[in-house]
């Protein structure tokens, strides 16, 4: 039997990662990563996805993920 | 009689916004801001460090209220602007953006017409605009005719400390503007505060001259009072300026 060969997305233009068993939509990825949502933002090649969609959005293979968060400014 | 400074609607007692940035230490910042009496505060998005999430500014600043104005810093074209203030929207929950594009390095120059372009959709889209800009009063008029809330005219070049370089115009886009008018950038001083305040600014945003001081609480209090002084001069009316000297004394009776 074939194995799948699991999905693989970049975090912040850096990191290129293994999607874990199971993870299969954003708001999952976003637990793999063990991020704070709290007061983020994320985008999928560079579209942003709104918070309330990311249980229903589906990550493909090669997938851009951008996340960010505030940090200090003037 | 004094009123209070209200943008879009959300009213400020204090009319000393404060930016986040360049503060050597978070609770250094915090009590810096709780000694200003700032009641907005300025900060930037930035892709998370994934490896490291322990910039956590946002925790004091919502604890203790404080308006969030999210800026758009790093972003060289309107098409960069507009979509960080859709990330800021969506980060922070806030429509607030202080719109600003500065595609040069060196002196971090507002880029005026991509700034129009941007604030011109942003305001479609339903954000509060705050443009950072040059202190041109036609620009100040336009950006105010797409429905800025408000415009921030700079007083010279962002962290320069050089204070109000452009002092001539802003006096032209207070004079003529309909919405409040605030100092940004190049205040380092308090004095440069107090001079805003009485040639009738609504406010100044100060960053590198708190945040750098040896001590930003005891900063953060001199600019506090220098520009409830600065406001209270300007409401009070301001003598004019004489080229010649006019006795405050009487000049003829002691010889008489």
């Amino acid at each position: 039997m074939q194995q799948i060969k699991p999905l693989r997305v970049s975090i912040n233009q850096h990191n290129t990662i293994e999607l874990s068993p199971g993870v299969e939509h954003l708001h999952e990825l976003l637990e793999q990563l063990s991020i704070d949502t709290s007061h983020v933002a994320v985008a999928v090649n560079n579209h942003i996805i709104n918070q309330d969609m990311w249980l229903l959005h589906v990550l493909k293979d090669n997938d851009q993920i951008s996340v960010f968060g505030a940090i200090a400014g003037g | 009689m004094e009123s209070k400074l209200t943008i879009a609607g959300h009213q400020f007692d204090s009319r000393l916004f404060t930016g986040t940035g360049k503060f050597s230490h978070p609770r250094l910042m915090e009590q810096a801001l709780a000694a200003s009496k700032s009641e907005l505060v300025t900060m930037s998005l930035k892709r998370v460090d994934i490896a490291r999430q322990d910039d956590d500014i946002l925790g004091p600043l919502l604890a203790n209220s404080m308006k969030l104005l999210p800026n758009t810093s790093g972003a060289k074209t309107a098409q960069d602007a507009i979509f960080a203030a859709h990330l800021a929207r969506e980060a922070l929950a806030t429509n607030w953006i202080k719109l600003e594009i500065h595609p040069d390095p060196k002196y971090l120059m507002p880029d005026p017409i991509e700034t129009l372009k941007a604030a011109q959709t942003l305001v479609k889209d339903g954000f509060v605009v705050l443009p950072y800009m040059h202190a041109d009063p036609v620009l100040a008029k336009r950006l105010e005719e797409v429905g800025c809330a408000a415009v921030m005219p700079l007083g010279a070049p962002i962290g320069s400390n050089k204070g109000l370089v452009s002092q001539d115009f802003l006096q032209i886009i207070i004079e003529q503007a309909n919405v409040p008018v605030i100092v940004d950038a190049g205040i380092g001083a308090p004095s440069h505060a107090a001079y805003a305040m009485e040639l009738g600014a609504d406010g100044v945003l100060i960053n590198t001259a708190m945040a750098v001081s040896p001590d930003p609480v005891a900063m953060a209090k001199a600019f506090a009072g220098a520009v409830a002084a600065g406001r209270l001069a300007y409401l009070a009316g301001l003598g004019q300026v004489n080229q010649q000297a006019i006795a405050t004394s009487p000049l003829t009776a002691f010889l008489d």
